[in-house]
């Protein structure tokens, strides 16, 4: 579906956001794409946008290089960014407007994700809060039902409620047939929609793994002691957040998002090699 | 709602779709535009009447053609500076830059609007306003004005519009390629060119047309006849190089 292909780029000569960067993102499947400040997720989804051309390799999105910007290829992908400006009109002629290019895009869809966000459809788009523009775009991407969806910290400045809608609008609308990339912070707040945790760390992709194999192979646990078997370990009040290997195979346990973040940053080779021993086995 | 087919060659449907988002997004500012300039011509029209600085005969309707086409002149090229604007900023470039139309239809869409369809509103807006003006005029100034479109299509008219298509293409070149102030740095790029150009002429002549200047001039009269033959088809073959260039470098866009 998404085909990353030995991808470099750079803003300035000389210093490469990504390096050979290889990523394969499939159908039917949500990836988690995270990354400390200035790793390159933004830069990376506006690669796969075709807003951005890579310096040398290729990112191919349905069999055709997005810097192509084929229209057959962008209907069937839509980015909402994490920053922007919606146009000076109201939120039907927006629709008028916009919709007619998304072959599959469906007008009740919109309407009742409209609805659920409770957005106002009489205002002027460019005068709505951040939040309410964000939930606009958000219910236009998710209306349009392109087979890749890529959104660029979704929850940005969305209030609680709206969250838990967000979460709630995402796993209903989940199709087999789309790839949705959702590049985030705030792991906690998408934890149970992600299939598959992507970090990039330094322009490489330093993690990359489905929630099934992360529950499978690690474990999570709070401990007041910290155990030898420790991949790695936060001090907490009373104790520890410990992952370690689940030897045992035991019952999936939820994932700490936020310690496997910090875990796959401070202790790559350790959490990797997790995986590795399983695999050699 | 019609749907369009999500074609990679040309489409006339999704190139009218492009120029109907391009009207829809900007008719605002648009709008304010032709209301200041509709407004100016009026001033223009009517001062000299209020302040009996002339005789009446001389404030006829038609006599607007030189301010109209000041402002047609300057009005369109602000507006084609501006006709890319979403791409100079990263928080709106991606409507342009994702919208599922080619490059081709973005490019052919905002030349559209801003000459062919810009020429045309302004015709008929200017030709609605020297109405109005007439009939004014008849109801409360003379009953026997006599009507006139005053030079609508004499020389001057026509070499306006030949420089307007030529100075356009420059501006659209400015929209796509300056990411602020797009009408004065493409002006500023024009002052330096020309300024450029005159400088390698005159090196030009000073070596292979004689001496002095005379002999540049002596030049130019006799190849007098060959250059008026040739400058028609020279002007078009630069709009076009420049119409191509806009192009590549639309196609070549990233986000800002």
């Amino acid at each position: 579906m998404v085909t990353i292909n030995n991808l470099s780029f750079a803003f300035n000569k000389g210093e490469l956001l990504f390096n050979k960067l290889n990523m394969e993102l499939q159908a039917g499947r949500t990836y988690g794409l995270f990354g400390l400040n200035g790793a390159g997720k933004t830069t990376l989804l506006n690669h796969i946008s075709g807003m951005l051309y890579p310096s040398n390799g290729s990112c191919i999105v349905n069999g055709h290089p997005t810097r192509e910007r084929r229209p057959e290829t962008l209907s069937d992908l839509i980015i909402v960014p994490e920053q922007f400006e919606l146009p000076q009109v109201k939120p039907d002629v927006y629709l008028n407007l916009h919709a007619p290019f998304y072959p599959n895009f469906n007008e009740k869809q919109m309407s009742e994700l409209m609805d659920q966000f409770v957005l106002d459809r009489s205002k002027l788009l460019s005068k709505q809060s951040y939040g309410q523009r964000k939930k606009f775009l958000i219910s236009f991407a998710l209306a349009a039902n392109t087979r890749t969806l890529l959104m660029d910290e979704p929850t940005n400045g969305l209030d609680i409620p709206s969250k838990s809608k967000f979460r709630k609008v995402m796993a209903a609308t989940n199709n087999e047939e789309r790839c949705t990339v959702i590049s985030t912070h705030q792991v906690r707040d998408l934890e149970s929609m992600i299939d598959k945790v992507t970090i990039l760390h330094n322009g490489s992709i330093i993690f990359d793994q489905t929630i099934e194999s992360i529950a499978s192979q690690l474990s999570f646990q709070r401990a007041e002691e910290l155990p030898d078997s420790a991949i790695y370990s936060e001090e907490v009040l009373g104790g520890y957040q410990i992952i370690s290997k689940n030897i045992q195979n035991s019952q999936e346990q939820p994932i700490d998002l936020e310690l496997l973040f910090n875990a796959s940053i401070e202790a790559t080779d350790k959490l990797n090699q997790a995986f590795k021993t399983d695999e050699v086995q | 709602m019609n749907y369009l087919e999500p074609t990679n060659s040309f489409s006339f449907q999704r190139l009218v779709q492009v120029i109907k988002r391009t009207f829809a997004l900007n008719k605002r500012s648009w709008g304010i535009g032709v209301l200041a300039v509709l407004g100016a011509l009026l001033l223009f029209w009517f001062f000299p009447i209020v302040f009996g600085m002339e005789p009446w005969h001389q404030f006829i309707s038609g006599n607007l053609i030189q301010p109209a086409l000041i402002f047609y002149m300057i009005g369109g090229l602000f507006l084609t500076s501006a006709v890319f604007y979403e791409l100079q900023s990263p928080d709106t470039a991606f409507l342009t830059l994702t919208l599922p139309a080619t490059s081709f239809e973005k490019m052919a869409s905002a030349w559209l609007i801003t000459s062919v369809l810009y020429t045309i509103v302004s015709a008929v807006l200017y030709l609605a306003l020297v109405l109005i003006l007439h009939v004014f005029s008849m109801l409360y100034i003379a009953s026997d004005v006599p009507f006139s479109l005053y030079q609508l299509s004499s020389n001057e008219v026509g070499q306006t519009l030949v420089s307007y298509f030529g100075y356009q293409s420059v501006f659209l070149l400015g929209a796509v390629v300056f990411r602020k102030n797009n009408f004065l740095k493409t002006l500023l790029s024009l002052i330096i060119f020309t300024a450029g150009l005159f400088i390698l002429l005159g090196f030009f002549f000073l070596i292979f047309g004689g001496s002095s200047l005379e002999g540049s001039f002596t030049f130019q009269f006799s190849t007098n006849d060959l250059f008026t033959t040739l400058y028609p088809i020279f002007n078009i073959l630069i709009v076009l190089v420049i119409l191509t260039i806009s192009y590549i470098r639309l196609k070549n866009k990233q986000v800002a």
